[in-house]
């Protein structure tokens, strides 16, 4: 397959993700937040449960909300591990809409700066705290009230349809509400859009508590990558990461999201060793010439 | 043992002045015997382990299912 044209089906893909995300199109007409059995379908990927044209719930939302009434998360355990083995965070890279969010405003410029390695830090301490341990002892939604994705498909607009709620006959937003933690959310996600453009996913990188936990499967799920010994190390494969990485260093690193870019080189291939078995190579070690000298 | 012909010269298991004809040697020998071997990539769990967490995975998923609907107490004023 061609460089194009696994860009244009990754595109496509990521559309469908945008698609799938914002499946609840009725709220145009009925003005209310979708609340119905697709509500307790977690996405695979990060998305604000109250967009207004979400169908399904967001899995760092969910998890807070488990956390916040302080009961076991078993079926998000059960959906995000199930995940993680198959595909690892190929969510991350083929659906999320945030994903795509940073991928075109990075392209504006294509520049990737490099941060501060210490900011590795932040998806961990976003999911303990934000996430588990202030939801927890507070019973308040800390993560959304943070989240810059939620400010950008929810916060934002909200307070500029702000519909007459049907079921109550009052605006959506009420009068007052929006205030200094909407200007903090604001200034966060203008932050993140701000440094879209200078650096390579860098939400995916340094705060996604989601692509955190995924991460952790890119070693043991189902499909992997592999990097052939006939790799030269040219860096073609860094290039076209949308995450910057080196890919014939490691090639299922944890900040990959599996958009298979980079198996347009033909040294880098899509491996499932657990489906099928792997081709017969030749232990590098165990190299005997052809005319029977043993390396 | 390293697997990259510039690291195999600077261990001395190849010939460090042979510009391509040792090294070209090496890897269409390596080629023909099967493809090529694999430089970089994770080995994973065993398929025991890596399948019995995966039922365990879809049984918790089942379980959260038939316990109901957690957004119950959701709601989306955490946004603004």
């Amino acid at each position: 397959m061609t460089r194009q044209v696994l860009h244009a089906i990754w595109r496509s893909t990521q559309v469908c993700g945008v698609l799938l995300a914002n499946a609840y199109l009725s709220v145009v007409s009925r003005n209310v937040i979708y609340k119905g059995p697709l509500k307790c379908i977690c996405l695979p990927f990060i998305y604000c449960h109250a967009c207004p044209s979400s169908a399904f719930s967001c899995p760092i939302g969910t998890l807070q909300h488990y956390m916040a009434v302080r009961l076991f998360p078993f079926e998000l355990v059960g959906h995000i591990t199930a995940l993680g083995l198959l595909v690892g965070r190929m969510a991350c890279g083929w659906l999320c809409p945030f994903g795509l969010v940073q991928d075109l405003l990075n392209q504006t410029t294509g520049k990737n700066v490099r941060l501060p390695r210490v900011l590795v830090a932040g998806p961990f301490l976003v999911l303990l705290f934000l996430v588990l341990l202030i939801p927890y002892l507070t019973a308040e939604h800390w993560f959304s009230k943070l989240c810059p994705l939620g400010m950008l498909v929810a916060g934002i607009p909200w307070v500029a349809w702000n519909p007459i709620n049907p079921e109550t006959g009052a605006p959506t937003v009420a009068p007052g509400s929006v205030g200094l933690l909407y200007a903090v959310k604001l200034l966060i996600l203008l932050g993140f859009l701000g440094l879209f453009c200078f650096s390579k996913r860098p939400f995916c990188r340094f705060a996604c508590p989601m692509g955190l936990v995924l991460s952790f499967f890119n070693r043991i799920s189902i499909v992997r990558l592999e990097v052939a010994s006939s790799c030269t190390r040219c860096g073609a494969c860094q290039k076209r990461c949308p995450m910057g990485i080196r890919v014939y260093e490691d090639p299922n690193s944890r900040d990959c999201v599996r958009c298979l870019q980079c198996t347009t080189c033909k040294h880098v291939h899509v491996v499932a060793p657990l489906l099928c078995r792997r081709k017969n190579a030749v232990p590098i070690g165990e190299v005997v010439y052809a005319d029977g000298a043993a390396t | 043992m390293s697997c990259y012909p510039d690291e195999l010269k600077a261990a001395g298991a190849l010939d460090a002045t042979d510009a391509g004809g040792e090294t070209g040697r090496f890897w269409s020998i390596l080629r023909a015997r099967g493809g090529e071997p694999s430089a970089k990539s994770d080995d994973g769990l065993k398929p025991w382990v890596f399948w019995s967490i995966f039922v365990v995975a879809i049984t918790l998923m089942a379980y959260g299912f038939y316990l109901g609907n957690p957004f119950e107490t959701y709601h989306n004023g955490s946004t603004l």
